[in-house]
């Protein structure tokens, strides 16, 4: 029996042990990462039954065959990589530009009622309009290249980015504004040591939605008017009953948003790791 | 006690309003008092009765209506340094470790050549080296209170203001907190002004009692307290010590 503990003892092994780092705990949170090849494989089998029970045609419903085959080709010739590259840059340009700005006027508002009363109706006025429906405009403005998707990207998450940067900065406690005063702390101390920590957690909420919404922007700016990026790959492989491409672009897409959606939540279990000890 | 007499904080004439839906109402009206260097004060009045303003006025963070505070003799304007202040509740960063948050007041104010041996000082006061590196949340509401005062301390503050600093705490650990703060005054020579409503914890711990009427808040009385030092807990259930904390209480109504 004492063996037996000593044994336990010994053999507290890597899993604990990683614990103790940053990095390990959040691995170890992320444990369901494990279920995603099942989930994958599981989609994969789903996908194949219904293209053989269906025996749709290619340009109805590729099988996951086609789809890979389809990849490799695209890929292979650069094309996939360059309209890759091009939704890429919209995406980090736009949110580059509309995550700060965001930030700043959101600070700003939160600090200021009398310039939140004033801006606050534009602000939710622009938001019941459809990005769609704007994006247009924003194209005859700036043409068809990166810049008017950077635009687009921009609006879509100036929203979310802007709401959570004021709640983040109204919700910081009261008690701690005080301390702060009593030590006659100055408004850059205030910003830096309280504000900035405090709001944090919210921001990083903001952070979360607005990189998978960007996206969506530059995908709707390249429907409208684009001579290349994903969105624009998807249209064009539409038009050629090319249906393996469009699975492609999805496809690439999702992993798009996947990557910026994970290097956030990493980002913040880093930034944060003091909620977790 | 080290009462030489030389007053290092006097309030002269304080007046504090406060703005409400029928005009300003008055919080504090005509206070007058000197705290003597080495001094252990307490001032005890009901809930409500500007304890909390008082002492935010002591402090520089509130100023007066009318009226004003003097540091040895110099009005008083803004916090200083000199003036620490303990919060009712710890207000400890959750962000911060324990230390981060004890040196917080060396960050503000610059001084940081000095700081990590400043920060061990103050938590070596207050019995909490040990707990250096953990975060707030890890620790019992006393801890984080003596977290609070070790960051004040570590200022090396002459005067040390505190707002019912044990208030939130249970009735045992705040007996505890209580005699380790008296051990604390006494080795720091410090002075010390505390607020609380509870009588027999401003008798046992002060050489003065100040009593607060309550809304407006006036002084009513100024009670020594001339039981000698050092005070153990048993004097908590002995017969001078009830006449004296029956007097505070009297002074009350």
């Amino acid at each position: 029996m004492q063996e037996m503990a000593q044994l336990a003892q010994k053999t507290r092994g890597w899993w604990q042990r990683s614990t103790t780092s940053t990095e390990g705990r959040w691995w170890r949170a992320q444990t369901h990462i494990l279920l995603i090849p099942f989930a994958i494989a599981m989609f994969m089998l789903l996908w194949q039954g219904a293209v053989w029970l269906g025996g749709y045609p290619k340009f109805i419903l590729p099988a996951p065959m086609d789809v890979a085959q389809s990849f490799v080709r695209s890929w292979g010739s650069g094309s996939l990589w360059r309209h890759t590259q091009t939704t890429l840059l919209e995406i980090f340009a736009g949110l580059l530009l509309g995550v700060t700005t965001a930030t700043l006027l959101g600070y700003l508002l939160a600090k200021n009622r009398w310039l939140e009363r004033m801006l606050a109706p534009y602000i939710v006025a622009s938001q019941s309009v459809p990005v769609v429906a704007i994006a247009p405009l924003l194209i005859i403005w700036f043409g068809a290249g990166y810049l008017s998707k950077m635009f687009i990207v921009t609006l879509i998450v100036f929203f979310p980015m802007l709401v959570n940067t004021v709640v983040g900065i109204r919700g910081v406690d009261a008690d701690l504004r005080e301390l702060m005063r009593s030590l006659n702390a100055g408004r850059w101390q205030t910003f830096t040591m309280l504000e900035v920590p405090a709001a944090l957690p919210v921001l990083f909420g903001g952070l979360k939605v607005s990189v998978t919404l960007s996206v969506i922007g530059a995908v709707v700016g390249e429907f409208v008017g684009a001579d290349a990026g994903l969105g624009f790959l998807i249209n064009q492989a539409r038009g050629l009953f090319n249906t393996p491409l469009v699975f492609v672009a999805i496809f690439s897409l999702v992993i798009i948003a996947l990557a910026l959606y994970g290097a956030v939540s990493l980002a913040e279990a880093i930034v944060l790791r003091w909620k977790r000890s | 006690m080290t009462n030489d007499e030389s007053p290092i904080l006097t309030a002269n004439h304080l007046h504090k309003d406060f703005p409400s839906r029928r005009g300003a109402v008055a919080a504090l009206e005509d206070i007058s008092f000197r705290v003597n260097a080495g001094e252990f004060l307490c001032i005890v009045g009901p809930s409500g009765c500007g304890k909390t303003t008082l002492l935010r006025l002591l402090s520089g963070l509130l100023l007066p209506d009318r009226g004003e505070v003097r540091f040895k003799g110099v009005p008083l304007t803004e916090p200083r340094a000199e003036i620490g202040l303990v919060f009712q509740n710890a207000n400890l960063m959750p962000w911060r470790t324990v230390a981060e948050n004890v040196r917080l007041p060396l960050d503000v104010s610059g001084r940081k050549e000095t700081a990590d041996e400043q920060v061990a000082r103050a938590l070596t006061l207050v019995g909490l080296s040990d707990f250096a590196h953990s975060h707030p949340h890890e620790l019992s509401g006393g801890m984080q209170q003596r977290v609070a005062i070790a960051r004040t301390l570590v200022h090396q503050p002459q005067i040390l203001l505190l707002d019912e600093p044990f208030g939130a705490l249970d009735a045992l650990t705040r007996e505890k907190l209580n005699q380790q703060l008296t051990d604390l005054w006494r080795e720091l020579g410090a002075t010390v002004v505390m607020v609380t409503h509870n009588i027999r914890e401003a008798v046992f711990l002060a050489d003065r009692v100040l009593v607060l009427s309550p809304r407006p808040g006036r002084l009513t009385a100024a009670i020594p307290v001339e039981i000698p030092r050092p005070r153990r807990l048993s004097l908590l259930y002995d017969g001078a010590f009830n006449d004296v904390a029956f007097r505070v209480r009297q002074a009350i109504e």
